[in-house]
């Protein structure tokens, strides 16, 4: 036991309260339900949904759909070996072995050759990342940046971690996809060691501002300015597509994500098609699909079915399903595979593929990029793609989901749930 | 609760209970002490500014340096613009008013200071009046700024249907915000015209800049593709206090090209990371190749600015930068500033006091090409806290347009040299270092 002076107690109570009180109104998320009018067509709602999200839509771009492994590491490591002056990267998986080191390799060899080879990963999804890749990339010359390092004083950022997916070959050609540097991705998403997913690579004005988004975190971890024509070349348009490049950096107020999202379930007129791996729908999402569903807005949605690296995402997900299936939204496990590819597709003409899971996670804390692409040929293309992966898939019927969805598993569904704020 | 072995004891009750000692388990005063000092440092690590040495290469051409400074800051470059610069309150007001009849659909408005007075009063009815008719009216209207404000006009644009959002109220729940404003000073009308500028609606900033009561100021009026991204800054703040989505052609049109003028639009919401106001500004200075003027009303420069600064004279670069004299609204952030200005001097800037009034325009021009004009000031309040927009513009016209602005006021203006201003008075020097070191929160 020990005497303390009342004013001394006195005192650190209220520092906790008033710091604790800091800290709450600092992180927490402020709620907020986005008020979007009706549209007649949702090509109306696109400028919108790209000014809102502090983007703007660039004409004149061209895009090719790289499926899976098989057809994203063999383009990228061809892109890394025709580079001439600069490659920037970012991810943030990256272990070891297999790819891992071959892509390392590609990179330390170009920087042995003179080009300028900078690369972003997590510090977080590195973890896995042996020093003998680093020291390779290192010694050979590449810049290596490790984002939010874990550092005591760094404490309160270190749930924050980029989960932006980049390549930017010479300014002139970007990457941007959901894929890892890890084996689970590569082959062709044929089993469960082999991963579903799905990157695009661009050409046009719009990889100026995938080279901006890259440099955010560049500068900010390294201080260094990428100036000059090697890094934003004037861009001559490339194609016939109109896109806009999201990237998402939350902390207070609204999420661009978050608010792309919404806005295009609800600006949807006629088809709305959604894969994710980490589909965790709040109580607003789940009345956008509804009302989608009722204006007459197919709406199908495919998930993860057995194979999932996160069960406890899984069952979040899984709080809001009987209240969709009853509403007439159509849900699909994938059961194949993994699906990790974040994929939205809408009336036919608008897609956006990228590194942007549908949870809090995503929405509200981590630093995502993705692309929204104005184009029927390239909707029609990654159409195929998703009713091919129908086949592999599983539909839940509300009847039998409501009939098998006992106590215990709503019980675990709403466990996982009231973390969702973190998932 | 027991007595304790007091020297003196304190005279007051509450005195004497408070110098009471209670009795506690160690386990629980290393608990309390932990959760101190674990809450501290989390708001710490969330808040403190995070040091940014940005290196900025060098170039050979300003020009060269424009795609990436506009693409970093958060906007590529828009061709086709046409602009209108807009000096005083006499050359921003009318025009205003003019847009403000003009709207069909709808007008946007963002604005820090709202004070009283009679331009107060006018541009409260002519808001009220086109909502009468029909047009969206929304404000974005930062809660301090807008303070001194006259409720009686609100309730009246209310009334009328005019949407107010009070940007960042004071909350208990939102304590950590309160020291986040919006500086940014925009107007948007049917998506079609845009204002982007440093005035605030308060009788201060009517007349011409004659005298100490009618300060000097400059905004741009804007049409072009440029227009789609100031609505996009001004629906950021809009939906962030409303959750009102603008969606359409009636706030998003396809805009056509409307003149010659390649322009990008800056707007930062620092929060953490390197703010683009503070990019842009480092990568402006550090760019510069022939001549750098800076009109700014808070000049407070931290090292790494002034660094880059006396590079640029080395280089060969003109550097002017003009400031309040002895008429200014915040004598505070003037003496901070002042802590620079030796080194500045003794590197061969060239500094100018303003004399005839509040010099409150903010105005970057770089080698007859690129100026910058908007919200955002010289200091770390402008570069690492408050929410600004400005808008840079790629034009030889409109670059000379504001340095011959420059120049007329030079001549209300007394130079600064190295030598009386190492001898200025040692009081003054130490207001000077004494504001100084609040410099993170000017």
């Amino acid at each position: 036991m020990i005497h303390i002076h009342l004013w001394l107690f006195i005192s650190m109570i209220a520092a906790i309260i008033l710091l604790g009180m800091m800290l709450w109104t600092n992180l927490r998320e402020r709620k907020f339900h986005v008020r979007v009018p009706d549209l007649d067509s949702f090509e109306e709602g696109l400028p919108s949904i790209a000014g809102m999200t502090k983007a703007i839509i660039l004409e004149g771009n061209r895009a090719e759909i790289l499926q899976n492994g098989d057809g994203f590491f063999p383009a990228l490591l061809e892109s890394i070996a025709a580079a001439r002056e600069t490659i920037n990267f970012e991810t943030y998986v990256w272990w070891t072995g297999g790819i891992c080191d071959e892509v390392a390799e590609a990179f330390a060899k170009r920087a042995r050759e003179r080009v300028e080879v900078r690369v972003t990963v997590d510090a977080m999804g590195a973890m896995k990342m042996k020093p003998r890749l680093r020291n390779l990339m290192k010694d050979a010359g590449v810049k290596l940046s490790l984002y939010h390092p874990i550092r005591i004083i760094d404490i309160g950022q270190l749930n924050k971690r980029t989960h932006r997916k980049l390549a930017i070959f010479d300014g002139k050609e970007a990457y941007i996809f959901g894929h890892g540097i890890s084996r689970k991705w590569t082959g062709h998403g044929q089993d469960e060691e082999h991963w579903r997913d799905t990157g695009v690579r661009l050409h046009g004005p719009v990889v100026n501002a995938v080279q901006s988004i890259f440099s955010q975190h560049w500068i900010e971890e390294t201080g260094e300015v990428l100036v000059g024509e090697r890094y934003f070349p004037h861009l001559e348009h490339a194609g016939e597509l109109r896109m806009h490049v999201l990237a998402g950096a939350p902390l207070g107020g609204v999420s661009d994500l978050e608010l792309m999202f919404k806005m295009s379930i609800a600006a949807a007129q006629k088809e709305l098609l959604i894969q994710n791996p980490y589909f965790i729908a709040d109580e607003e999402t789940t009345s956008l699909l509804k009302r989608a569903v009722k204006r007459g807005v197919d709406v199908k949605i495919m998930v993860p079915g057995k194979v999932t690296d996160s069960p406890i995402v899984n069952h979040a997900g899984h709080r809001h399903f009987s209240e969709m299936l009853n509403a007439g939204v159509k849900i699909f496990c994938f059961e194949r595979t993994l699906i990790h590819q974040k994929i939205l597709i809408i009336d036919g003409m608008w897609s956006h593929v990228g590194s942007t899971n549908l949870d809090s996670r995503s929405f509200d804390i981590n630093e995502e990029a993705g692309v929204g692409i104005i184009g029927e040929g390239i909707a029609a293309e990654l159409k195929a793609a998703f009713e091919d992966d129908l086949k592999a898939c599983e539909e839940m019927k509300a009847e039998s989901w409501d009939s098998k969805y006992h106590l215990w598993h709503r019980a675990i569904d709403r466990a996982c749930y009231m973390l969702s704020g973190q998932l | 609760m027991s007595v304790p072995k007091a020297r003196k004891p304190p005279k007051t009750r509450l005195g004497r209970w408070l110098a009471q000692t209670a009795e506690l388990p160690y386990s629980a005063v290393i608990l309390l002490v932990f959760l101190v000092v674990f809450l501290f440092v989390m708001i710490w690590s969330v808040l403190h500014e995070r040091q940014s040495h940005v290196r900025v290469p060098d170039v050979g051409r300003f020009e060269e340096a424009l795609p990436s400074i506009a693409n970093l800051t958060g906007s590529p470059v828009l061709a086709g613009n046409a602009v209108q610069v807009l000096q005083n309150g006499d050359g921003f007001f009318p025009p205003l008013f003019e847009d403000i009849a003009r709207a069909r659909q709808n007008i946007h408005l963002e604005t820090y200071v709202w004070w009283k007075g009679e331009i107060c009063k006018r541009v409260a009815e002519a808001l009220a009046n086109k909502a009468r008719h029909g047009v969206e009216v929304r404000i974005t209207l930062d809660a301090t700024g807008s303070h001194r404000g006259d409720d009686d006009l609100f309730d009246m644009m209310k009334e009328a249907g005019v949407k107010i959002a009070l940007y960042h109220p004071f909350r208990l729940s939102d304590l950590a915000l309160l020291n986040n404003r919006t500086h940014r000073k925009i107007a948007i009308f049917d998506g079609k015209v845009a204002y982007v500028f440093g005035h605030g609606i308060a009788q201060e900033w009517t007349g011409n800049g004659q005298d100490a009561k009618h300060w000097r100021d400059t905004g741009v009026r804007l049409e072009g593709p440029i227009v789609n991204s100031v609505q996009a800054v001004f629906a950021q703040n809009w939906v962030d206090q409303t959750a009102e989505v603008l969606v359409g052609e009636k706030f998003f049109p396809r805009l056509a090209e409307k003149g010659a003028v390649r322009a990008h639009m800056t707007a930062s919401a620092p929060r953490g990371g390197v703010s683009e106001m503070e990019l842009l500004d480092k990568m402006a200075i550090a760019t510069a190749q022939k001549e750098l003027i800076i009109q700014n009303p808070y000049f407070i420069p931290d090292q790494e600015l002034v660094d880059l600064i006396a590079n640029a004279v080395k280089r060969g670069v003109r550097v002017r930068l003009m400031i309040p004299g002895q008429i200014t609204d915040s004598s505070i952030v003037r003496h901070a500033g002042h802590k620079q200005f030796q080194t500045l001097l003794e590197k061969g800037v060239e500094i100018y006091e303003f004399e005839r009034t509040l010099s409150h325009q903010k105005i970057m021009i770089i080698d007859d090409v690129w100026s910058f004009v908007g919200s955002t000031n010289f200091d770390d309040r402008s570069l690492d806290t408050n929410d600004e927009a400005s808008v840079g513009l790629i034009d030889r016209q409109v670059a000379d347009e504001l340095k011959a602005a420059f120049e007329a006021d030079l001549e209300h203006c007394k130079r600064l040299d190295a030598r009386t201003w190492s001898q200025r008075s040692l009081w003054h020097k130490f207001e000077d270092s004494a504001s100084y070191l609040l410099n993170e929160q000017l």
